[in-house]
Formats: structure tokens, sequence, C-alpha cells
């Protein structure tokens, strides 16, 4: 059953039994309230028979002349004043050892009536069947008599049941009428729920930028409201899972032209060398050439690959590293590279020290030189800088070379980007360098900054904390 | 003879593609960038164009979509292997895409059924004393009818486009009898004998072992 049925079906139940036992409570006390009266005016009739009855009895008596009425008699002056089939109100007179003695028509005395008043010697009444019962005892010529009279109450009781009947009908279109009207207002109420329902079920069914409408202040708007929120968090976190999945996608696209480019060129001139019957000399060196250097691209390729690979496994070896011996060390093997090429080096820091992995920092800045020496002609200037700020450590690359067009400078980071391909690629380049840089910064709590002027150089900025520290 | 520009950056590809077309016997013309090319294209008079997608420049896409002088069929040559690039490709109009790496006689065989179907190869085509009209599907030999089954024929005409080449079974089994063909490599070899017999080409259709068979140039 839904909740509306639910709320509609247990207030309507609740409604209905609080009128029907209200109008019976009603109906019940003005009832016994007209029964009363009935009773007090059929009992003073009762007396005023009686009386008159007694004192026609002292005419009678002085009319015949007797002290006391004999029984028979008396009888027959009973017979005379009530008439033998009355009717009206029936009267009915006992001995005091309960026998029948005189009754005006058949009356059914209702059981323990008579039992009562003489046991007590007050007067009772009793209701049965539309009849009004008045018991009491009385003393007629010396002896006690039990007088019975009988009443017709049926009006009263008929107006009982015919109200009975009115409140039964007045209780059946109430109930229609609160039905109508309470199925208005719940429906009303419980409006936003279903619209709740609705909006959820489609969030749920993959439309995350859907909302559901929060109107008011009671506890649907706020289950609205928590409903949205946690919209909210999945689509956010939908979104980024499918940034993720298409950087992943992006990624595996690149990889795999960079892979199949080398490959065509080999896969290409050993076929051509296969299948030609002739080939000059000067061709099959030029073959062979081109089938090694792509192999060898290959090869560079692979490498990087798997350093960068690697580098997001996180199996690290921290140690603190004093970065003056460090920088000193790495200028000594980047001199060779450079020295091949006549250009101005230098590479110096500070002292201090700071929680680095060896290997990774070395490779970071052999990245960094790298790119700087292809970027630089002979006989450029490259220096490399270390130096504490503000808790950091912080890294500067300046080189005068071709510098990085502005609009490109956002994407060199990512994997296979290469500004200039037929450049990157003359120089043995993958396009990977930098995406490496980036993720060793990144596993050294750094920062990785680029400015650059086209024609006037590049200077690279990191800032790091270093590893996590182990005491 | 019949010109083909090769849109490709990469020099080494391109050169390969150069060799490769100019084992068919055409003249390659190479170009490295989108705009270039598109510039070639619409000014030059090409019989074909190879095209690469990843251009710098102007894309592969986009310089089928802009062209105006579509004479010149098209033929992708793209690491973009999946289906929607493949799509799309054929969509603007390109007659074939070619998903790198490629095999050199691959290759040529596509050019060749492109050439064919928009008319630009001979209809005959004669080596030695042979000559072939692959309209008529007859073959002449000193200038006398020889009758050839349509599959000899076919094997026949292969070996004269591409004369001086090492043709492996598996090769000839895709270009005469169709990619899916399962038979086995002897029936290259049946056929073969029979062209031999037929064609008197004992020493000009040579064996290569582990490889194939050759046609040798003929001897003036």
């Amino acid at each position: 059953m839904k909740l509306w049925q639910k709320v509609f079906l247990y207030t309507l139940i609740l409604v209905m039994l609080a009128v029907s036992m209200t109008s019976i409570l009603l109906l019940k006390s003005s009832f016994s309230f007209a029964l009363d009266q009935k009773k007090q005016s059929v009992y003073s009739e009762h007396e005023f028979l009686i009386t008159s009855f007694k004192s026609m009895m002292i005419t009678e008596r002085l009319r015949e002349n007797a002290i006391v009425l004999e029984e028979k008699k008396l009888k027959n002056f009973m017979e005379g004043t009530f008439g033998k089939k009355a009717d009206g109100n029936g009267i009915l007179f006992c001995n005091a050892k309960n026998e029948y003695f005189y009754s005006n028509r058949e009356i059914k005395v209702p059981k323990g009536l008579l039992e009562a008043v003489m046991d007590s010697g007050k007067s009772y009444m009793q209701v049965e069947e539309h009849q009004l019962y008045t018991a009491s005892a009385e003393s007629i010529e010396g002896k006690t008599y039990y007088v019975v009279t009988e009443n017709d109450i049926t009006d009263v009781m008929k107006i009982h049941e015919n109200m009975l009947w009115q409140i039964q009908a007045i209780s059946m279109a109430c109930a229609v009428v609160i039905a109508l009207i309470l199925l208005v207002v719940v429906k009303t109420l419980l409006h936003p729920l279903k619209k709740i329902n609705e909006g959820t079920r489609s969030i749920a069914q993959g439309s995350y930028q859907e909302r559901v409408p929060e109107r008011g202040h009671d506890e649907l708007s706020e289950l609205a409201r928590n409903m949205n929120c946690m919209a909210e968090a999945v689509e956010t976190n939908v979104r980024a899972l499918e940034h993720v999945a298409e950087d992943r996608k992006q990624f595996i696209d690149n990889l795999s032209h960079e892979m199949k480019t080398p490959l065509t060129s080999i896969l290409g001139f050993s076929d051509l060398l296969q299948i030609k019957k002739d080939i000059t000399e000067e061709n099959r060196i030029e073959y062979a050439g081109i089938i090694k250097a792509e192999a060898t691209r290959m090869r560079t390729l692979s490498g990087k690959l798997m350093e960068l690979i690697t580098v997001g496994e996180a199996n690290l070896e921290w140690s603190r590293e004093e970065m003056q011996e460090l920088f000193g060390e790495i200028g000594a093997s980047l001199k060779v590279i450079t020295n091949n090429r006549k250009m101005h080096f230098s590479c110096e820091a500070e002292q201090g020290s700071l929680w680095v992995d060896r290997e990774l920092f070395k490779s970071l800045l052999y990245n960094l030189v790298d790119n700087a020496v292809k970027a630089s002609g002979e006989d450029g200037r490259i220096q490399v800088i270390g130096y504490f700020e503000e808790g950091q450590f912080c890294i500067r690359v300046s080189d005068e070379g071709v510098g990085i067009p502005k609009e490109e400078l956002e994407k060199i980071t990512q994997a296979f980007y290469m500004v200039d391909k037929v450049r990157s690629r003359a120089n043995g380049g993958a396009g990977l360098g930098l995406a490496l840089c980036k993720e060793i910064v990144s596993l050294h709590r750094g920062t990785m900054k680029f400015e650059s002027i086209q024609g006037q150089g590049t200077r690279v900025l990191i800032r790091m904390r270093g590893g996590a520290e182990y005491a | 003879m019949i010109k083909i520009l090769i849109v490709e950056d990469d020099p080494n590809i391109a050169k390969l593609i150069e060799a490769t077309v100019a084992i068919g016997g055409y003249e390659g013309i190479v170009c490295g960038d989108g705009a270039e090319a598109f510039e070639k294209m619409e000014h030059g008079n090409y019989d074909l164009i190879l095209l690469d997608v990843m251009l710098p420049g102007m894309d592969g896409f986009e310089i089928v979509k802009k062209r105006t002088n579509k004479e010149a069929p098209v033929i992708f040559i793209t690491a973009k292997q999946e289906l929607t690039d493949k799509v799309k490709g054929l969509r603007l109009g390109a007659e074939d895409y070619i998903v790198k790496p490629f095999e050199a006689m691959e290759l040529l065989a596509r050019i060749e059924v492109i050439l064919r179907r928009v008319k630009r190869t001979e209809n005959t085509y004669s080596y030695g004393n042979i000559t072939v009209n692959v309209e008529e599907h007859t073959c002449k030999c000193d200038g006398e009818d020889v009758y050839l089954t349509p599959k000899e024929f076919e094997v026949l005409v292969f070996f004269i486009q591409h004369k001086d080449v090492a043709i492996s079974r598996d090769r000839l089994l895709a270009a005469v009898w169709g990619f899916e063909y399962e038979g086995e490599t002897r029936t290259i070899d049946i056929h073969i004998q029979q062209l031999r017999k037929k064609l008197n080409l004992k020493d000009r259709l040579v064996t290569i072992p582990k490889l194939g068979y050759r046609l040798e140039s003929a001897k003036e």
C-alpha cells in the first residue's frame, strides 16, 4: 500500500470512529434523559391512579356500609373501576403471596420485578419491550397488595430509533465529505514526495545534473535538499571519473600513435628490403639506417614509459639529502653534455637538506636540463639554482633558448605532447619528459610553473616540501 | 605516368610510401604539411592522394572536407584505427582507409583497386612477348591467343603489375582469391605451374625460396 493510501485510510478510520462514538454517546444520554422524564410522569400517574382508587374505595365502603370490603367485593369493585378488557394502561394486583388477584387485561409482569418490591417494600420501574412497568406495595383493606401498572412507551423508543437512523445517515454523509477533503489534503501534502521520487529515479538512471525541487521548510523539503546534496556529490565524482577515463583514453590514443609511427617505418622498410629484387647499395644503407633510427626511438619511448609507470607505483626510497652536494654531483654529470655543445652551464644550491628520492630527483633535473639543452643552440646559457624559501625548497632552471608559445604552456606537461614534433623527434624526444617531471614534483609535494618568452628563453620554477618526513 | 601525392608529416614514413609506390611504377610527390598539401590538391593535377590524418597545419579530415577539386580519389593512411574514425574518413568521401602499420604490397594492391575503379589504369599490359587486355580478358603470346582460366589470368596480371617484386603466396591469395579464401597455398603453386607451361615463363617467373614468386623484367 502506498503512503498516501495508508495516511488517508488511517485518518479516515480514526475520524469516523470519533464521530460515531460522540454521536452515540450523545444519543444515549439524550435517550436516557427522555426515558427518565417518561418514568417520572408514569410514576406520578401510577401514584395518582392508586390514590384515587383508594379514595374511591372509601366511598364504596361507605356505600356498602362495611368497615372492610371482602375480597370478592373488592375484586368486583376493581372490575367496575378499571374494566375487564381495557385498551389504555394496564393495571394488575397481586396479593401478598404473589398470587394473581386482578388485572384489567393480560399483563406479563417482568421477572424479578415483584420479588424486588416484596423484598424491599419500595417501588420499582422496569422497561421491557416498549412497555414501562411500575410496581409498588400498597395496603388495601388491611392487606398488602402489589400493584403493577403497564404503560406504553413506544413513542420514546420510536424517537430513539429514528434518531439512531438519522445519526447513521449523517455519519455516512460525513464520511464521504471527510474522505474527499482528506484525499485532497493528503495528496497535496505528499505531492513533493512524488516529485522527489521522480527526481531521484531520473538521477539514478544517469541524468546526474537533475535536481529535485526544494520548496518550503518541512521534512520533505529537507529530504529534497539532502537528495540534491547527494546528487551533487555523485555528479562531481562521476565527472571526475569521466575526466580520468578521458585522460587515460587520450594517453592510450597518443601512446598507440607514438608506437605506430616508428613501427610503420620499421615494418615498411624491412618489407621493402625483403621483396625488392634490385636494391642499390645507397638505398640499402638508407633503409637500414631508418630502421635502426626508428627502433632506437621505440627503445627510448619504452624506457621513458617504464619510468613514468614505475614512478606512479610509489616504491620510493626516501632519504635526507644535502642539497648543495647533490646539485654539485648532478651538475658534474650534466656538464659532459653541455660541454659537448659548448654551453655555459651552472648548477648550484644553498646549503640545507631535504627528504627526497635520490634517483627521482636526479631524473627530474636531468629531464629539465635536457629540455633546456634541446631548446638552446650552441653557446647557450643554462642555469640551475636551488634555494630555500618559506620552508620550501625552490629550484629554478632557466635557459635562453627558443621558448614556448603562451598557448602551449598549459599542455606541455601532458604525456606525448610536443610543441615542435619534427624537432623533438629529430632530438630523440618521446614527449614524456615533462609528464614525468610533473609526476616526480607532485610526489615531493610540490608545484611546477613555467614562464617563457618566445625567442628569449624559458624558466621553470619548482617549489617542493620534499617527501613526508620519516624521523 | 600516374602521379600520386603523398601527404605525411613523418619524413621516414613519407620516404617509405614513396619507395613503395615506386615499385608499382607510380610517381610519388611528398608533402609534409597539411595547409601546403591542401594548396597542392586544389591546384595540382594528381591521380591519387595518400593522406595522413594527423598533420601539422591542417588535419586530413579537414582537408578532405574543404577541398573543392574533388577529381583525385583519396586514401587515408593513418594510425587511428578506431571504427568511428574509419567511418568518418569514408563518409567524407575517401575511397579507402589504411591503418598503420601496413605492408607495402597491401598498399599497392589498394592503390591498384582504386585506380582501376576510377579508370586511370591502362586496359592492356604487355610483358615481353605477352600482351593482356584486362577489359576483354584476353591474353596473347606472340600474337596468338592463349587460353587462361579466370584465376590464372588474374595471377598473371598481378605479376605483370608488380614486376621484379617478390610476392608471397599469402599476398597472392589475398589479392586474387580474396582475403577470406581459406584454400591452401598449394593452389597457388598449381596456377603458377600452369602459367609457366602455357606462356613459357619457366625462366622468368622464378621461385624465391621460403617466400614466394617473382616475375623478372623481360630482357630485351
